[in-house]
């Protein structure tokens, strides 16, 4: 008889993984919203946690910034529905649940299409992000590679500290130390991999840091 | 040494030669998860392929493109015979707010995420490859095979595995001590995968490729 059932189990698996694309933030992906002329706010996906870049037909967003609205025409009463091209993009509140983007978009977009095409890009509203995992899904996981490495002991923590049958406190401590030294791993190494740079294109580290002899009044005199 | 060779060992040093405690298939699981995190952590499995330009493509997805592929070192264009500059993505805007719709022959890329490669700028029909050198995940460790790292520090396995079963034994003491000096080794051997993996070595690894073209090195 197991202390627990598969499917507590699977629910802190799940759990695990999600809370690991939290800490890594390692799931960057692409995203097409349809937009309709004369509206200018929509929704965002519910496990977007950052975006890295908003582009209209091709063009960069940048956020929008108080200087912006000091400075820009746009910002006056009288022009603030005026439809035109987007210029800027705005996250209307900490937990990216919507955009707004201004000025109000004069055309509608589909969000059809292959996104990594440079034709197709040309006539999307495309938003680069970092995403949650959803582990019932396959577009948002975390790589095959590191997976059950981590959540292993992500989930064994948790179970070791629910209370009544099976609780072990030195087990879950143990996993807990366990998580965090295989988070920090990884952590390490997902963090490297988007710097690009890698070892083999670093300089050599067999070179000296140089450490000229400057001159000083001490050591040098004329 | 091989396979066979590091799960003798571990069976002696869990005082399990008999496989009482742990099967054979629990030892090859285990050896195979300390591989991954070594191969992950030091980069020590190097490959070389080549893809195919794809008319106006920006994005690439190396990970469905190379079954084993980790993380980008160089790529090298065959149309212009030049090394694809490797730049963090966030740079790539400082060619223009609408880089990604720019044609050209590809002199950038970066990458977006863990697999993802933006190249800029974009080619304007499907012709002609480029050479990725790239890092791999392990490969699976068969009985014969050995591990892609230094002989000298294939003990390191030992290590890993004797803290990761161990655990599973509840003897949590143990596998901390193992596990803390499993840490230490794995940081020597980042270090001399380091030393080795120096910037002219692209050069002659691209050679040898061209010359013969082969995915292991």
């Amino acid at each position: 008889m197991p202390i627990f059932d598969d499917s507590y189990l699977q629910s802190l698996i799940d759990e695990g993984e999600i809370e690991i694309s939290r800490q890594i933030r390692l799931i960057h992906n692409r995203i097409a919203i349809a937009t309709t002329a004369g509206n200018s706010i929509y929704s965002l996906p519910t496990n977007l946690i950052g975006i890295r870049r908003v582009t209209w037909k091709g063009n960069e967003l940048p956020a929008l910034s108080v200087i912006e609205m000091n400075t820009s025409d746009y910002f006056r009463p009288q022009n603030l529905m005026n439809q035109t091209v987007p210029k800027w993009f705005n996250p209307l509140n900490n937990n990216y649940e919507k955009i707004q983007i201004l000025p109000v978009p004069n055309e509608s977009l589909v969000d059809t299409g292959d996104l990594n095409d440079s034709e197709i890009i040309k006539e999307r509203f495309i938003i680069t992000g970092i995403f949650l995992a959803i582990p019932t899904g396959t577009t948002y996981r975390l790589p095959e590679f590191m997976r059950r490495n981590v959540i292993k002991f992500y989930a064994m923590r948790e179970a070791y500290l629910r209370e009544g049958k099976g609780q072990n406190l030195t087990a879950s401590e143990y996993f807990g130390n366990m998580y965090s030294t295989f988070l920090g791993i990884y952590k390490e190494i997902m963090e490297a991999i988007p710097r690009a740079v890698r070892y083999s294109l670093e300089p050599n580290q067999h070179r000296k840091i140089a450490r000229p002899q400057l001159p000083t009044t001490g050591k040098w005199s004329f | 040494m091989t396979r066979n060779e590091i799960r003798e060992q571990l069976s002696r040093s869990l005082e399990d030669q008999g496989l009482i405690h742990f099967t054979n298939d629990d030892l090859n699981d285990s050896l195979q998860d300390g591989y991954d995190l070594i191969a992950l952590s030091s980069l020590c499995v190097e490959r070389i392929t080549s893809l195919t330009f794809v008319a106006n493509r920006v994005y690439y997805d190396f990970a469905t493109l190379i079954s084993n592929f980790y993380s980008l070192t160089a790529i090298f264009n065959t149309r212009t015979n030049r090394w694809i500059e490797i730049k963090p993505y966030g740079w790539l805007a400082t060619c223009g707010d609408n880089w990604e719709t720019l044609h050209g022959e590809t002199q950038f890329a970066a990458p977006v995420g863990i697999s993802t490669i933006a190249f800029h700028p974009t080619i304007q029909e499907s012709a002609g490859e480029f050479v990725v050198l790239y890092k791999a995940q392990a490969p699976i460790l068969g009985d014969t095979s050995q591990p892609e790292f230094h002989p000298e520090k294939h003990s390191i396995l030992l290590d890993y595995s004797f803290a990761d079963l161990m655990h599973q034994n509840l003897e949590y003491a143990k596998a901390n001590l193992k596990f803390a000096k499993f840490l230490a080794e794995l940081n020597t051997v980042k270090q001399f995968i380091m030393l080795k993996d120096q910037p002219a070595r692209r050069f002659a690894l691209l050679c040898q490729y061209l010359t013969t073209p082969t995915s292991s090195l």
